[in-house]
């Protein structure tokens, strides 16, 4: 607010001068839709801006993303996002952005870790515990039911004719 | 005052040391009275840290400004409520709270009727006094509540406003009841593997203690939620902060324990799973309280300046210790005893399952959590791991989870027939793939929100069957109608049929938290008076900007319509508040709630001439998360509640000693 109270008064003394008059409209515009509006109003915009905000850590020490600082007249996340805004305008993809932002601060700017170097352990551990931890039980339990299958008394095929030997043995798959 | 709330820190310290090591020596040569003595102790412990709370509550009501507790966290003005529940805002009333509610419990255990000539009381009174000289050390040394101020204080800092809502009331308070609440089943069961007890008696005894705990947690987790959401102002409630993800974690490690006790109880099977899933849950709680405490992580809950990290460190890594030493002292004898898994296709094989994906869910928050420090000690680089990285790796695994708590019901203890099963299993396949189908037709595209629905369905259509299998078996042999048959269902498996309960609950909120995060639309804009915007299909309207005084506060408040189609819905009123005491302003929250999508509307700035900038949200199935919770916490209630049948204290029948 107080931004604005002073670029309204300095627009009134820049009458004289057309093209100071007209560099002070163009910057009476920006600072009264920043940080106000620093997202622009079509939908596509705002989808891209929110993805691309949720994506860095607001660098005030919030412990929040970007888009969920909730620390009011944080000035250090308004500028964040009139640049990340000036990127999107630029068209420029959330990778792209991601890579630049990174190689500006380093990873720490990130809401999550890359996927690749060290970093990669963080998103491929929980899986692999995971499905080790499964396919772990479904081994342990396959060993035990084969073994439970050869602690099953043998059958002397000589003392019992084939039809009753294949229903046994079909008992005892089913028993198994 | 000073000097008696000091005396009875003290004092509660040296009883505590006392009780403790004159258990150990009645335990040692056998001698009753010793141990009387001991438990005596412990009953006035529990009487000084309750002269200790009442005490605080007093000072903190009556604003005595001389002590720095009350003199950081309250003010003059701050209604009385918000000065009793500053007690829990800062390090040391937090500390006093888990003493004084371990020193409640512990109360209750020895004078429990139930537990009366129980071998096992010594023992566990060993470890819940072995908690409270802990706790009890850390307040008489490093962080007293009745420290007194250096300088004179006129007035006090206050409360964040951001902590003057209800949710400060119940969401501290709540997470500290289940946190001490596992100190119980966790005591018992090193009492019984100290006793050499292999049987399920401390299940047994234990398992209201759980689920009181366990519900305790949730409703924590649920109001939290809930209050980062009206409070907040950026339209989410759960951010996987570091501190979230220590109140998850132990939830998380206690729903795994609830589900394979069963087993053990039937089938005698998974002891040592089970002893070390409580352990586990335990040491989780102490982590949890270690990272609000240390500033390792950064979080938006942590307390500021704490420089307790070292002694909850070196609390953990002896509980860890001790706790592992014992175990893996009674392995041998645990496993010797233990019956095994028969078939793959059983609900025992089902339950292990679940408890794998449990714990590799309280696994992959516990990496996320660490993953910070473990990266900073490896690249140098502390990285963060937030919503982008849980967001991704979670929905695959509490599906599976939701797939599997489907399956579950459908199958029989011991072994099932895949015949069987496929025959159980084909009907809520078919109703989920249809609803799947309509809601294909009706416009949900997204693939993952599509099958993510459609498993919820199944879980849902499968529980429903089975309630019905349930009450149909009923009438067979009682004749009974539908209503008194499922009443009568319910009330005689209370256990059974509140987890029913719980479990649908689950399903509500799954619902909810998968429309929420799949589907939200969001606009940032500026309007002029009398403006209107579109979002969605409702039309809202800015009407005017005012400003009032309440308490001593200035509030910016904005009108707001809302309509549909031409018709009014709503009128809200989005407010920005600038506090007497504080410097930073907060957001007041707009909210208009239907069971299908939330409106929310939140003021972020304005200017003189009346134009002002709101952040909107469309929330959908928002109310089903809150709706649900409450379906879960009274599922649970249900569970608990004794009712008429059932009630058999369980005796006990493990190794006898002569002191008790």
């Amino acid at each position: 607010m107080e931004i604005l109270h002073q670029n309204i008064r300095v627009c009134k003394e820049g009458y004289r001068n057309m093209r100071q008059l007209f560099f002070l409209l163009i910057l009476v515009i920006y600072s009264s839709i920043l940080p106000t509006d620093a997202l622009g109003e079509t939908h596509e915009h705002q989808k891209r801006f929110n993805k691309a905000s949720s994506q860095f850590m607001c660098q005030c020490g919030c412990g929040q993303s970007v888009s969920a600082c909730s620390m009011e007249s944080c000035g250090v996340n308004d500028a964040f996002k009139k640049d990340l805004t000036e990127k999107i305008n630029n068209n420029m993809s959330i990778e792209e952005i991601k890579d630049y932002y990174v190689d500006m601060y380093g990873e720490s700017i990130l809401a999550s870790p890359l996927k690749k170097g060290f970093s990669l352990t963080v998103w491929l551990t929980p899986f692999i515990v995971i499905i080790s931890g499964i396919v772990g039980f479904i081994i342990f339990m396959r060993r035990k039911q084969n073994k439970e299958m050869s602690n099953l008394p043998n059958v002397d095929v000589n003392l019992i004719d084939e039809t009753t030997y294949k229903i046994i043995n079909d008992e005892r798959k089913k028993f198994l | 005052m000073h000097i008696i709330g000091n005396v009875v820190i003290y004092g509660g310290l040296i009883f505590s040391i006392y009780s403790f090591f004159i258990i150990l020596i009645g335990i040692k040569l056998n001698r009753q009275s010793f141990v009387d003595s001991g438990k005596a102790g412990i009953v006035a412990i529990f009487f000084l840290a309750s002269l200790s709370m009442g005490m605080m509550l007093f000072i903190l009501g009556t604003s005595q400004f001389q002590y720095e507790y009350v003199a950081a966290y309250t003010s003059t003005n701050l209604p009385l409520i918000f000065k009793w529940t500053a007690l829990w805002a800062g390090n040391a009333g937090s500390l006093l709270l888990w003493l004084f509610l371990l020193t409640l419990y512990s109360f209750i255990l020895v004078v429990s009727k139930n537990l009366k000539k129980t071998p096992m009381i010594p023992y566990i009174s060993l470890v819940m006094l072995g908690n409270i000289i802990f706790f009890y050390l850390i307040l008489a040394v490093l962080s007293n509540p009745f420290t007194l101020s250096d300088i004179s204080v006129v007035e006090g800092k206050g409360l964040n406003p951001m902590l003057q809502a209800p949710g400060m009331i119940l969401h501290p308070l709540t997470l500290y009841l289940g946190y001490v609440g596992l100190s119980v089943p966790f005591s018992f069961a090193i009492a019984a593997l100290l006793l050499k007890n292999i049987d399920s008696y401390w299940i047994q005894i234990t398992r209201r203690w759980t689920l009181i705990a366990w519900l305790f947690l949730t409703l924590g987790n649920i109001v939290g939620g809930f209050w980062a959401y009206v409070e907040l102002g950026w339209g989410g409630y759960w951010a996987w902060d570091p501190v979230e993800n220590a109140s998850f974690m132990p939830w998380l490690t206690v729903t795994a324990f609830l589900h394979s006790v069963m087993i053990q109880e039937r089938k005698g099977m998974l002891k040592v799973w089970n002893l070390s899933l409580i352990i586990i849950s335990y040491l989780l709680t102490i982590f949890g309280t270690f990272l609000v405490r240390s500033g390792i992580l950064t979080s938006v809950h942590a307390f500021a300046n704490s420089t307790l990290s070292l002694y909850f460190l070196i609390f953990l890594a002896i509980a860890i210790i001790i706790s592992l030493y014992i175990l893996m002292s009674r392995f041998q004898l645990l496993k010797h005893d233990q019956a095994t898994i028969s078939s793959f296709i059983s609900k025992e094989s089902s339950f292990l399952i679940n408890n794998l994906i449990l714990l590799g869910a309280a696994f992959t928050v516990f990496w996320g959590t660490i993953f910070p420090l473990i990266s900073e000690a490896v690249k140098g680089v502390k990285v963060t791991v937030g919503i982008p990285f849980f967001e991704s790796v979670m929905p695959p695994i509490f599906l599976s989870l939701i797939m599997l708590m489907g399956v579950c019901p459908l199958l029989a203890w011991q072994r099932s027939s895949s015949k069987k099963l496929g025959r159980n299993f084909l009907l809520p396949a078919l109703m989920s793939l249809l609803i799947g189908i309509s809601l294909l037709v009706t416009g949900v595209q997204d693939t993952y929100a599509l099958v993510s629905f459609t498993l919820v369905a199944f879980m849902v259509i499968a529980h429903i069957l089975e309630i019905v299998r349930g009450v149909n078996a009923r009438r067979k042999i009682t004749d009974e109608n539908y209503v008194i048959a499922i009443y009568r269902l319910f009330t005689r498996n209370r256990r059974r049929y509140g987890g029913y309960i719980v479990h649908i609950g689950i399903a509500m909120i799954a619902i909810g938290i998968i429309g929420s995060n799949n589907f939200d639309t969001e606009k940032k804009i500026t309007l002029d008076r009398g403006e209107k915007t579109t979002i969605n299909y409702y039309d809202i309207t800015y009407q005017d900007i005012g400003l009032e005084r309440k308490n001593k506060n200035d509030i910016v408040y904005t009108t707001m319509v809302i309509s549909s189609n031409g018709r009014i819905l709503k009128t809200l009123k989005p407010e920005k508040i600038f506090y007497q005491n504080w410097d930073k302003p907060s957001s007041e929250v707009a909210l208009y709630s239907t069971w299908k999508e939330d409106v929310y509307i939140v003021l972020t700035s304005w200017e003189t001439d009346g134009k002002a900038t709101f952040l909107i949200k469309i929330n959908p199935l928002m109310k089903w998360i809150w709706v649900g919770s409450l379906v879960v916490v009274l599922g649970t209630i249900f569970a608990i509640w004794k009712g008429k049948y059932g009630n058999i204290t369980p005796k006990y029948k493990g190794v006898q000693r002569r002191v008790s």
